[in-house]
């Protein structure tokens, strides 16, 4: 029998100790940590407590209708087709970020309330490659 | 001599798989027939014969006895749709009588025609090519005139997804081309594919009317999702362009089939699900004011 692969058995009691070792390495650091910052308070009672999480800004929704987030998708498409990338880049950079963020949902790239404006900006750009794929044909 | 009208002809095509062309084609098929007042002739040309399949093998896979009995009695009087095209391309007149030894009857207003795995030769083109252009044109007229069957109202034809001869004689003859997409990006770009290979192969035959509609779309409130429906805009966009520049008359039926899971089992169930009957009649009243423009 090939030797070149361990045993699954030997693999999982390789891994086994590998992941408790780790473990007990992080505990002893977690614990140094608390430690830390235990006498810190002890010396500086005053220092500022971790800022709580606070809920995020509610999002500006857009105020455009479906019809006018497809005449912008019209319009990133018209730039595409005649600057390539950097006219996709200068059309939406002209958008307001809930624009942005109402077309990404319309074209079906994202959820309201859930999709960052990152996702929704690669959202839109693979939609429109999609659209200039599926529009070619052999009359072009 | 007395004037008879043949049936309207319906292809079903897309080059793309599992986009649902022979359980739309069955549907419609059965929807006629049973829920309207139509006499209906289907045709399955795919020599997958998925169409046979589904129509003729019981749910535990065997095959239902009366279509075998008829099947094997088919097949000794050289009553397939093989031994049509053999007569047809072969050297003789073509005296293929129609009866129903070649025409199985499903129900009795739903009629079949089964497809044989002999159609694969289609595909090596031993025959030529002008000879099978009237084809199915000469076989409708023989359905047509044949005091042996009943007149049909409908031929539905559930084609391959490749352009073979028997394809070719259908789509060059048919009254409407049917294409089904589904929502996602594959599906959607056979409609610019399809419709470029349309028009090289047909013309300088004229290209019948094409119906595009959406099958499997998702549902969402009432309507389809977005997604579903930035799909669909494509595709009604490339038509319509497409139409423009080429003058073939394209209409995208908005009367899209839902996405619902009894669909799938709906031929081999025997009937139209209930929940999609109202579905495909929608999009039966777009195909039938098309085909009547």
């Amino acid at each position: 029998m090939s030797n070149e692969f361990p045993q699954p058995s030997e693999e999982i009691k390789r891994l086994t100790s590998e992941i408790e070792s780790l473990r007990a390495e992080m505990q002893v650091s977690f614990r140094k940590l608390s430690q830390m910052e235990k006498r810190l308070r002890a010396v500086f009672p005053n220092l500022p407590k971790k800022p709580k999480a606070t809920p995020g800004q509610p999002r500006q929704l857009s105020s455009k209708s479906g019809e006018q987030l497809k005449e912008d998708f019209q319009r990133i498409l018209q730039a595409v087709e005649e600057s390539g990338p950097q006219g996709f880049d200068s059309t939406i950079s002209t958008l307001p970020n809930e624009d942005v963020l109402a077309l990404a949902v319309e074209l079906g790239v994202g959820q309201p309330k859930q999709t960052s404006l990152s996702k929704a900006v690669e959202g839109i750009r693979k939609r429109i490659q999609e659209r200039r794929m599926l529009g070619h044909t052999r009359h072009d | 001599m007395k004037e008879k009208k043949g049936p309207k002809s319906i292809a079903t095509i897309n080059f793309k798989g599992g986009v649902g062309k022979t359980t739309c084609t069955w549907c419609l098929g059965d929807l006629l027939s049973t829920f309207g007042k139509s006499n209906v002739l289907l045709f399955d040309l795919d020599a997958q014969m998925s169409l046979t399949q589904a129509i003729t093998l019981n749910e535990d896979g065997s095959l239902v006895q009366q279509f075998q009995t008829w099947a094997d009695k088919s097949f000794k009087k050289k009553k397939t749709i093989f031994h049509a095209i053999e007569e047809y391309t072969g050297a003789g007149n073509f005296n293929f009588g129609v009866n129903y030894e070649f025409i199985y009857q499903i129900s009795d207003r739903y009629h079949f025609i089964p497809s044989v795995e002999d159609l694969y030769w289609l595909a090596l083109d031993v025959i030529p090519r002008d000879k099978m252009q009237t084809f199915m044109r000469s076989l409708l007229a023989k359905i047509t005139w044949s005091t042996n069957v009943q007149n049909y109202d409908y031929a539905l034809f559930d084609c391959p997804p490749s352009f073979t001869l028997l394809s070719y004689s259908v789509l060059s003859v048919c009254d409407m081309i049917l294409i089904p997409i589904n929502p996602d990006f594959y599906a959607a770009k056979g409609v610019p594919l399809i419709l470029n290979m349309l028009q090289m192969q047909i013309e300088p035959l004229p290209v019948p009317k094409i119906g595009v509609f959406m099958n499997k779309a998702k549902p969402y409130g009432g309507g389809m999702t977005k997604e579903s429906r930035f799909y669909w805009d494509s595709v009604k966009d490339v038509c319509q362009k497409f139409s423009k520049k080429s003058g073939i008359k394209i209409q995208c039926f908005e009367s899209p089939i839902y996405d619902r899971v009894k669909i799938k089992r709906a031929v081999t169930t025997g009937g139209v699900p209930p929940e999609f009957v109202s579905d495909f009649k929608s999009l039966w009243n777009n195909i039938e004011r098309f085909i009547n423009e």
